[in-house]
């Protein structure tokens, strides 16, 4: 245990008599920490014992709700588990809401819809598969 | 320690699983502080029934504190030590009726030691003298040299000065060599 068990303030080359009676202090110390008290068995089954007895409740746990079994739970718990389970109805409701939306807003607002991702018409480039009507006139001007 | 599923985790840590309803925690804690308790119970009784019931009044100190435990103000084990040491000196001062830091200390080679020693054995023979130390010198004895404390850890036990458990030691242990000395034969020493 790395204690110093000579003893404080004793000098042995000064006092041999000392030094003696240093080392057997020192090898009782070392026999009796190999040799400790040690508790019996029904000792520590009664610490233990109490202790349990002491011991504050565990904190609760909420229950996880079992949607599959129960008597109210009944079809309802059983479509609920087939869907996913309330997150899933969520996502269906959302995708369901979107859909009567876009019915609602008509095929008139699907360009806005459009810019709306991809951007404005100006913002994506335009091809013109005529050239312009001036360009056209000036043309016809020098033929005639 | 078989079924001490919790080897990894400090005695501050269990105390608060404990406080939580972990048995486990209970169980790892009675193994870990149960056989701290009694052994310096003993060493400072020299009675093992007295030291049961004083191990189990401390156990069920420990028990009690830890809803209010606060992790990082102190050991666990420094707690106990605390708890135990002060239980056996109050019991024995009412034991013996006197403050025994007034008690006379023990003269150099008293027989008595020889009378009270059943057994020829070094740890017997220590046991037998250390009874007779007034109790705050076996209390920093038995923490520093049986329980490996430094000095600073029995400071904070004993709630003095380190100088002061340096004295206390270095007394304790002039008077235990001192008794032990007459006891060379016995101990096996005396044909070295």
């Amino acid at each position: 245990m790395g204690m110093d068990d000579k003893i404080a303030g004793a000098d042995p080359r000064m006092n041999p008599q000392m030094d003696v009676q240093a080392d057997l202090l020192a090898a009782t110390f070392a026999a009796a920490r190999q040799s400790p008290p040690e508790p019996s068995a029904d000792f520590m089954a009664r610490i233990l014992a109490e202790g349990l007895a002491q011991q504050p409740p565990a904190r609760a746990v909420a229950p996880a709700h079992d949607l599959g079994s129960g008597v109210g739970g009944g079809v309802l718990a059983q479509l609920l588990a087939m869907l996913g389970g309330w997150r899933g109805i969520g996502g269906m409701a959302t995708a369901a809401l979107t859909g009567v939306w876009i019915g609602f807003a008509g095929m008139g607002q699907l360009g806005d819809i459009a810019a709306g991702y991809l951007g404005t018409a100006d913002a994506l480039g335009t091809v013109d598969l005529l050239p312009d009507t001036d360009v056209l006139a000036m043309m016809l001007d020098q033929e005639g | 320690m078989a079924f001490d599923a919790l080897t990894d985790a400090s005695d501050e840590a269990l105390l608060v699983l404990y406080g939580n309803g972990d048995p486990a925690a209970a169980r790892s804690l009675t193994l870990r502080l149960a056989p701290l308790a009694y052994r310096v119970a003993y060493r400072m009784l020299g009675d093992a029934a007295e030291a049961e019931d004083l191990s189990q009044e401390a156990m069920l100190r420990l028990w009690r504190i830890a809803p209010d435990w606060r992790q990082g103000e102190a050991k666990l084990s420094t707690w106990l030590y605390r708890v135990v040491t002060n239980l056996a000196t109050d019991r024995l001062r009412r034991r013996r009726g006197l403050g025994l830091d007034e008690a006379p200390e023990p003269e150099d080679g008293r027989p008595a030691v020889l009378d009270v020693m059943i057994e020829a054995d070094r740890a017997a023979a220590l046991q037998a003298a250390l009874d007779r130390l007034p109790a705050r010198q076996r209390q920093a004895v038995v923490l520093r040299h049986l329980e490996g404390l430094s000095n600073p850890e029995i400071a904070e036990v004993m709630d003095i000065g380190v100088e002061a458990v340096e004295s206390l030691t270095a007394r304790g242990k002039r008077a235990l060599a001192a008794m032990l000395a007459g006891q060379r034969e016995d101990l096996g020493y005396g044909h070295g």
